[in-house]
């Protein structure tokens, strides 16, 4: 690489990366002019009307069995019957903060996931479906997204970089933006995946500058021409990697290569200066604009796709007023009318990773055992890169495009094997079903057990079923009628139960939440 | 696995079942001969000919393809990338001009005639962004928030040819073998459930029945596609995107157009290594697909349309790459495109501007693969909500 030598006859000052940014602000600010839109019903509990999936106003304490299981669906990928249940004793508010806590992740989790190096699909499995912080893997996954980076661009030893680049996603992912997007711009994977790096001021290398305005910070076309984008890839010009041997690639400010010319950014909102790096995070934070792309964002993640205008100004206020702390915006959200209105309910169609989480979350599937730990996380990984969603290996700088987006052919068929991957069960680490959630073995003989199978399986994911579903799902049980599973054989029938689980998770709403 | 041989002996029986079709019947010899009878069956007009459209994802660097090598302005502007003689095969018609010897079957399709180069090709006023061009491309119009009822070649498909396997694409489908649900079960108990739940309910939100939509595709398709799909044996060993599109193409099912697509064209730094690996690769899987339709007879039928959301910058960057650009190349292949170079040829003026300008929009070239190739009327495609383009391209893209 031309650039380590180059660095040698230059002045090279390490990079100070700004840390411990966040907690200074721990209120939910901005909560002051909360109520906007139609203010219905502050004590409405469970029954939401259309108009109130624009609302912000804080939706009742108590919640029914159903908006549990929504809550933690979208927030933390699914959960069991027994976790849904303890969300409604705790009620709403004291749900969503014990889900923004952190909590330490069993030494078991830390060190299985260490294993596997800087293999991140599968690193990132094991908290995908161990760790006791789903929300904070669940915002992880919903920044790499935005901030897309592969793991492709780096081999060899840089192939730490990507668990450097995963680490840093998973600490500021409910931290304050502004120092995310520091970090973001000196994170290694990200300076070579989109040439960061290698932007002298002799010849700098427009992509970043497009990219962070474009998909990063405010969005497609919004605000800057290509003169802003020529103008803004100065500011980011110096920035390199140091490499040592032995060492991972590091970040430096090499001062002989950052153009210090005055720059016209956003002329029309902006003063000419000499902007540099943290001088382009700054003034792009000024801009209301800004706010108002990450509260979008952050409203169709976890709510609907179609926030108001009012609805995006509100919680941008929440966001510049907390100085850019995302937890506050994700705690309104979260506790929002919106969040449990009709507009939200069934709106929003998981990704393949999601999907298959919230499952195995739902149906209390754990990795204890070898083979768990393993091939069968191997496969798994395998099965949803096929399935689309390979993490860490987005197709492209957007990133995964979501929604309907999912649904190709191939990739719905491949979540189908993802999820027939099974592991442990529950507590007492079953293999084959999550029997300590079914009806006893002891009654699979008798004849009703059938339509109990189904009823129960239907229940962990809160499906109505109507009576000819029901029946269809029965004849899986029964093999179209070829043997009675109340007659089978014990050793034949787990079988049939798990291929029915399989079947009511592709049920179309467990796919969308 | 044993679930496996369990799904594939259910495969047979249920494809059997559902299309009322001896195995016989679907051996005819000549996939085409099948192409033709469906299509005519269905539209009155067409050629019944096979189009194969190939996205190239990122921005595609002409100027790496085709170099003009002897400009100084080009050589001048690209330091490290710029090709020099020894990089090429130098045009047999136009010695300003060389293709990149990283791409031997375009060179050898070229000297045959079987390569037409549509030179900077794009559209007004350019968007540098990848996905707003890319959209422009596959809508074939400019972003009308949402009005526009599907990409070109599905409007396409609904107006002349409406059928399921009219379109296909290769990401679609994925693997052929594996199209269906995968059922564990003895006796297709899990599929048949899968079948009848997917037509039978009705989703709660369009994005429901969305998903509905695709189980009942994979169900209706699944068994013709993995049946047709089976047999299947490619010259070669490559298994990309143009295998794909060669067993989808071998399937006989009246499909009109493959759609495919290769990525990893953002060459922003380090082009000239990136472009050892994805040059080869492409043109390798490409090879291996003209070989795979030569063997089956088909090739005399076949026309592939490379294209890229846009050019690249003629000035490299110092990563060293380029950044994006606006005009670029369309490249026709096919024994029955009149080959050669067509549109504007590179010119000094082009080069020393920041990036390629354009003289031909992309939409004259798709039109003309839609008229002189498939046979079908184009207006009702592109010239849609009242919207217009410059349909001339100065030469005629096919014999």
């Amino acid at each position: 690489m031309s650039y380590t030598t180059r660095l040698l006859c230059y002045v090279a000052i390490t990079l100070m990366t700004v840390t411990g940014c966040n907690g200074t602000d721990p209120t939910g600010g901005g909560d002051g002019n909360g109520g906007n839109g139609n203010g219905g019903g502050l004590f409405g509990g469970g029954s939401s009307g259309s108009g109130e999936g624009q609302s912000l106003a804080k939706h009742g304490d108590q919640l029914t069995s159903d908006e549990a299981y929504h809550l933690l669906r979208r927030a933390a990928f699914g959960g069991t019957p027994e976790q849904v249940e303890q969300v409604v004793q705790m009620g709403l508010t004291a749900a969503v903060e014990d889900l923004l806590e952190q909590k330490p992740v069993p030494s078991e989790w830390e060190e299985l996931a260490e294993l596997h190096e800087d293999n991140i699909p599968r690193r990132w499995m094991v908290y995908l479906l161990e760790s006791p912080n789903p929300l904070h893997e669940r915002m992880a996954l919903f920044w790499h997204d935005r901030f897309a980076t592969s793991r492709r661009v780096v081999s060899g030893r840089d192939r730490n970089l990507a668990v450097i680049h995963w680490n840093m996603l998973r600490d500021q992912a409910l931290g304050n933006y502004r120092t995310f997007l520091q970090e973001l711009t000196i994170d290694p994977l990200m300076l070579i995946w989109l040439d960061g790096a290698n932007s002298p001021k002799d010849n700098p290398n427009e992509n970043y500058a497009r990219e962070f305005w474009e998909l990063f910070t405010l969005g497609r076309d919004i605000l800057y021409t290509e003169d802003d984008i020529k103008e803004s890839t100065k500011a980011f010009t110096g920035i390199t990697l140091l490499r040592e041997s032995e060492k991972d690639a590091r970040p430096i400010y090499d001062l002989l290569n950052h153009d210090t010319s005055v720059k016209r950014i956003l002329p029309s909102r902006v003063e000419p200066g000499d902007y540099d790096y943290l001088g382009m995070i700054d003034l792009t934070l000024d801009q209301p604009e800004a706010a108002r792309y990450v509260a979008r964002n952050l409203f169709v993640a976890f709510v609907h796709d179609n926030p108001s205008d009012a609805v995006v100004n509100d919680l941008a206020q929440t966001f510049t007023d907390s100085n850019f702390e995302i937890e506050p915006v994700v705690r309104r959200i979260l506790t929002s009318q919106a969040m449990f209105s009709t507009d939200a309910i069934g709106s929003h169609i998981t990704s393949p990773v999601e999907h298959v989480v919230g499952v195995f979350r739902t149906i209390d599937m754990h990795m204890h055992s070898e083979d768990s730990q393993g091939y069968i996380l191997n496969a798994l990984c395998n099965e949803l890169a096929r399935a689309g969603q390979d993490l860490l290996n987005p197709p492209g700088v957007e990133g995964w495009t979501e929604g309907e987006a999912w649904l190709e052919d191939q990739w719905l068929i491949n979540r189908f094997w993802a999820l027939s991957r099974t592991m442990e069960f529950g507590p007492d680490r079953t293999s084959d079903l999550p029997y300590h959630m079914l009806p006893p073995v002891e009654r699979w003989a008798e004849r009703e057990i059938r339509g109990e199978i189904v009823d129960t399986i239907a229940s962990w994911f809160h499906l109505v079923l109507t009576e000819e579903e029901k029946d269809i799902y029965i004849e899986v049980l029964d093999q179209n009628g070829w043997r009675a599973f109340h007659l089978l054989e014990p050793d034949q029938q787990p079988r049939h139960v798990g291929e029915l689980i399989r079947l009511i998770a592709v049920h179309e709403n467990v796919i969308t939440n | 696995m044993k679930g496996c041989v369990e799904w594939h002996k259910m495969n047979r029986r249920s494809f059997i079942a559902k299309t009322g079709m001896g195995v016989g019947a679907m051996a005819l010899a000549d996939p085409f001969l099948q192409t033709v009878a469906n299509t005519y069956g269905q539209s009155a007009a067409g050629s019944g000919d096979l189009l194969v459209l190939c996205q190239l994802n990122g921005g595609f660097d002409v100027l790496s393809f085709l170099s003009p090598f002897k400009n100084s302005v080009y050589q001048g502007k690209r330091p490290v990338l710029a090709l020099s003689q020894d990089d090429l095969t130098v045009l047999p018609d136009n010695s300003d001009f060389g293709i990149n010897n990283l791409f031997p079957i375009f060179n050898e399709l070229y000297a045959a005639g079987e390569l037409a180069i549509v030179q900077q090709v794009g559209y007004p006023e350019a968007n540098g962004s990848h996905f707003e061009s890319q959209e422009v491309f596959e809508f074939g119009v400019r972003n009308l928030n949402g009005t526009v009822p599907g990409k070109w070649y599905e409007r396409l498909r609904k107006t002349y040819f409406d059928e399921p396997f009219g379109v296909l694409d290769t990401r679609t489908i994925g693997d052929p073998s594996r199209y269906g649900y995968p059922d564990r079960t003895y006796h297709g108990a899990v599929q048949d459930a899968f079948a009848r739940l997917s037509l039978e309910k009705q989703g709660t939100n369009e994005k429901r029945q969305a998903i509905l939509d695709t189980y009942n595709r994979i169900n209706v398709r699944g068994a013709e596609i993995r049946e047709r799909t089976a047999e299947f044996e490619s010259t070669g060993e490559e298994r990309g995107e143009f295998y794909r599109a060669a067993q989808l193409a071998a399937a006989g099912l009246g499909t009109q157009i493959i759609k495919l697509s290769y990525g990893g064209f953002d060459t922003h730094g380090s082009q000239d290594q990136a472009n050892l690996d994805l040059f080869p690769k492409i043109n390798n899987h490409f090879a291996q697909f003209v070989a795979d339709l030569k063997a089956m007879g088909m090739w005399d039928r076949t026309c592939v349309c490379f294209y890229s959301e846009f050019g690249r910058r003629n000035e490299e960057n110092g990563s060293p790459g380029t950044d994006h650009g606006h005009g670029g190349h369309m490249i026709l292949a096919g024994p029955r495109v009149n080959g050669g170079l067509h549109g504007q040829a590179v010119s000094t003026a082009d080069l020393n501007e920041k990036s390629l300008p354009y003289y031909v929009d992309f939409r004259a070239v798709f039109a003309s693969c839609i008229q002189d190739w498939l046979g079908f009327d184009p207006k009702p495609v592109f010239e849609l909500n009242g919207e217009t383009y410059d349909t001339n391209i100065g030469s005629s893209l096919f014999v």
